[in-house]
């Protein structure tokens, strides 16, 4: 138990009191980038209270689901690295501690992770609901307490996936691949359920409809109608069985956690090795192929940055063949009503281009060049040539799946071709801004040291910038989109372009300076 | 071919390199010894290109490394003392990046990959992942993609770490062959027998600055080794 509580401890250390410079930062760099989500999650947590004053308790149950949401899809391949696949094996495994030592320390630091994560999301919201239904100070006693096993449920169910999905592919020549694809296919099936159960469950009312997916993720439902009411029975569900999965996900499986990590550290080999003529790529495109490489190959960094334009893109093509109220009625509004017509596709782009905002790989793609950074310093390409290479990337990551939800969206609603044309050059400036602006972010808040990739894609300074900033943007640009009768279209649209060009010259002026000096 | 003067070089307002001039020649093996934390591997990040320096002047066959990186690099070769490569990427996959950044055709990269992996005797293993290979496998990885654009200057931060008495072997006689063809090879080593017996000329630098250079020859003329003269220097110094 001490050897398995110091393990825990110097992790945990090692976790908080990273830094760039390598210098002991007096407030760990997480802890204020859980103060600033703290913050934004109080002012969102008001405004989405206002906005649903009506719906008793939706913002409750929406910071619920999304919790569990969150924690469920980022342990998923959060696991992998924090909780398996952790580098440090090789220098555990020599300790004179036992291997359950190994993974109850691992399996802790990973559900503090878990906490944090959730904590800065559901506890804000929850403490608005309280302030705005005058609750007692039991009320405020209950969110805190009951929060202990909230995440603990959907955690373990995520693990147990990331597990399987490791077993399946790992140590294999296309198990990135297929552990890509796996977890594709696994999202598109949430969603799925999740919009089946959302439209039976709901009646309609989007209040029910909140309740009834929470139906479906019993930890958030327990833990929402527990606080609220005093619910004593849920509140025990949540404990009880909360807290009995994580101790068995404890006891049976510590052993295939240090099997899996095992396997997963070797690495491919390939018999009877034969060199095959490859054609020639350029400079560029050599870069390129790089990227692309680093990006399938990395789980977590493929599914941090992909999952948002997946899920766009399948609801974009759902939205082609089924049969919906909301669909005929915005078809109809849109054939009645000819000056709304031009605001429905404005808005259909926005929200399009919102969600392209988190796909941003380049806010970690020079910290993931890490220790083999010497490579790209000291080969003849330009850094120009490197920029762009990883400019490019993601650009193209953000456009092809956009432009088939355009195309999605066009079809379903019978969109002129003015949408098609104005939304490819919004999507364009807006795919090069998120990926000039991260690159700029990463280029400031290099972290070049790291143990695991996890660490810099999940944890990094600059990974937080580089989704937060584009993401906040693009929330504000809606509002204000909507708060001014949607009349400003094109102004964001020349704002984005004009953004575009000044990060241009930051690029070329700070950022190649900014590179040369990274060391 | 490589011309170092008056190299200074600081982390974080403390100087670490007070000014160091070296000069390696066309045709010659340039050996750079001292002791942990003297400023070898900054002088040799600072040579290819890897990091700014202060003030001084870095020249590769006439061209300043700062007016000119491209053209610089193009004909250099670097390997770091770690060899940390694209761990992801395969063998292969990692040699036909290097090939296609310095622009080699199709056939070339071929016949050479084939000819250093077979005589490194890694050929096989080059389908395998970086992070699959021991540290000495990816030491020879990363030396068939240093030779295999056939540099004119190879720059070498403690070449022998982690190769077997083979491949030590047969990467001395590579070093001598680039020589031989009018290149020349500048390395760091805390080997001291290789460096005695390897190189043409021989630095030795303590704390930041450069405290003997010369000819092998004439640094060995009092007969001892260069071991002892290498201890010899630092009981000088401390």
């Amino acid at each position: 138990m001490k050897r398995m509580l110091t393990l825990t401890k110097t992790q945990l250390l090692n976790l908080f009191f990273q830094s760039r410079s390598g210098k002991k930062s007096k407030i760990p760099p997480i802890v204020i980038s859980c103060l600033v989500m703290f913050g934004l999650s109080l002012y969102y947590s008001w405004i989405f209270a206002d906005m649903m004053e009506t719906q008793a308790h939706a913002v409750p149950y929406m910071v619920s689901i999304l919790g569990t949401v969150i924690i469920f899809m980022s342990g998923i391949s959060g696991s992998q690295g924090m909780l398996f696949g952790f580098k440090d094996y090789d220098s555990l495994m020599a300790l004179p501690v036992t291997e359950r030592d190994i993974v109850t320390s691992k399996i802790v630091v990973y559900t503090f992770m878990q906490y944090l994560y959730s904590f800065f999301l559901v506890i804000p919201a929850m403490l608005i609901h309280g302030y705005r239904i005058s609750a007692s100070v039991f009320y405020y006693f209950r969110v805190i307490l009951c929060f202990l096993p909230f995440p603990l449920l959907p955690m373990v169910l995520s693990a147990l996936i990331g597990i399987a999905f490791q077993k399946l592919t790992a140590g294999k020549r296309y198990g990135k691949l297929l552990q890509n694809g796996l977890t594709i296919a696994f999202i598109a099936l949430v969603y799925y359920f999740s919009f089946s159960f959302g439209a039976s469950a709901g009646s309609g009312q989007p209040g029910m409809q909140v309740g009834g997916i929470a139906a479906f993720l019993p930890s958030a439902k327990w833990y929402v109608e527990g606080v609220i009411n005093a619910d004593i029975p849920k509140l025990l569900l949540l404990f009880g069985i909360g807290i009995a999965v994580y101790v068995l996900f404890i006891l049976i499986y510590s052993r295939t956690i240090i099997r899996v990590t095992a396997q997963g550290m070797q690495g491919y080999h390939v018999a009877n090795f034969r060199l095959k003529k490859v054609k020639r790529a350029g400079s560029l495109g050599a870069l390129m192929r790089q990227e692309w490489q680093r990006y399938f190959n990395n789980f977590t960094y493929f599914l941090n940055t992909s999952m948002g334009m997946i899920v766009l893109m399948i609801m974009s093509i759902y939205v082609i063949f089924i049969d919906n109220p909301i669909k005929d009625l915005i078809t109809e509004l849109m054939i009645e009503r000819g000056d709304v017509l031009a605001k429905i596709w404005q808005t259909f782009i926005l929200a399009i281009s919102c969600v392209g905002s988190m796909t941003c790989t380049t806010g970690v793609s020079i910290s993931l060049e890490g220790k083999s950074l010497w490579i790209l310093k000291s080969i003849p390409a330009d850094v120009k040539e490197i920029f762009l290479a990883k400019i490019m990337v993601n650009v193209i990551l953000i456009m092809v799946p956009s432009t088939l939800s355009l195309l999605g969206l066009g079809i379903a609603f019978h969109l002129p071709l003015l949408y098609y044309i104005v939304g490819i050059v919004m999507l364009a400036a807006t795919a090069l801004f998120i990926s000039m602006l991260g690159l700029l972010i990463n280029l400031r808040f290099p972290k070049l040291e790291f143990d695991r990739e996890v660490v810099v894609i999940k944890q990094s300074l600059s990974a937080f910038l580089s989704i937060m900033i584009p993401m906040f943007l693009a929330v504000g640009i809606m509002i204000l989109f909507f708060i001014t009768n949607m009349e400003y279209f094109y102004w964001i649209m020349a704002f984005f372009i004009a953004a575009d060009l000044i990060l241009v010259f930051l690029l070329l002026k700070y950022g190649t300076e900014r590179f040369r000096r990274l060391a | 071919m490589l011309q170092i003067e008056n190299l200074v070089k600081s982390f974080d307002n403390k100087e670490i390199l007070h000014g160091i001039s070296l000069n390696v020649k066309d045709g010659e093996i340039f050996g750079f010894i001292g002791h942990n934390g003297a400023g070898k591997t900054t002088t040799i990040r600072c040579a290819v290109g890897i990091i700014p320096f202060e003030s001084g002047k870095i020249q590769i066959d006439g061209r300043n490394i700062l007016d000119d990186p491209i053209w610089c690099k193009s004909v250099t070769a670097f390997l770091p003392d770690n060899p940390d490569l694209y761990e992801n990427l395969t063998g292969i996959q990692y040699l036909n990046f290097i090939a296609d950044i310095f622009e080699m055709t199709a056939e070339t990269r071929m016949d050479k990959i084939t000819a250093i992996g077979r005589e490194l005797e890694i050929y096989d293993s080059l389908g395998d992942q970086i992070k699959s290979l021991s540290h000495g496998m990816k030491q020879k990885v990363a030396l068939i993609s240093a030779f295999m654009h056939d540099p004119r200057l190879l720059v070498l931060d403690e070449p022998f770490v982690g190769l077997d008495p083979k491949a030590s072997f047969i990467m001395k006689n590579k070093l001598r062959e680039l020589c031989d063809n009018g290149g020349s090879v500048f390395f760091s080593s805390h080997v001291l027998e290789v460096v005695q017996n390897l190189c043409d000329e021989i630095a030795i630098i303590r704390q930041g600055s450069i405290i003997m250079n010369g000819k092998t020859e004439e640094i060995l003329q009092s007969g001892e080794s260069l071991e002892q003269i290498f201890l010899d220097t630092e009981n000088i110094a401390s």
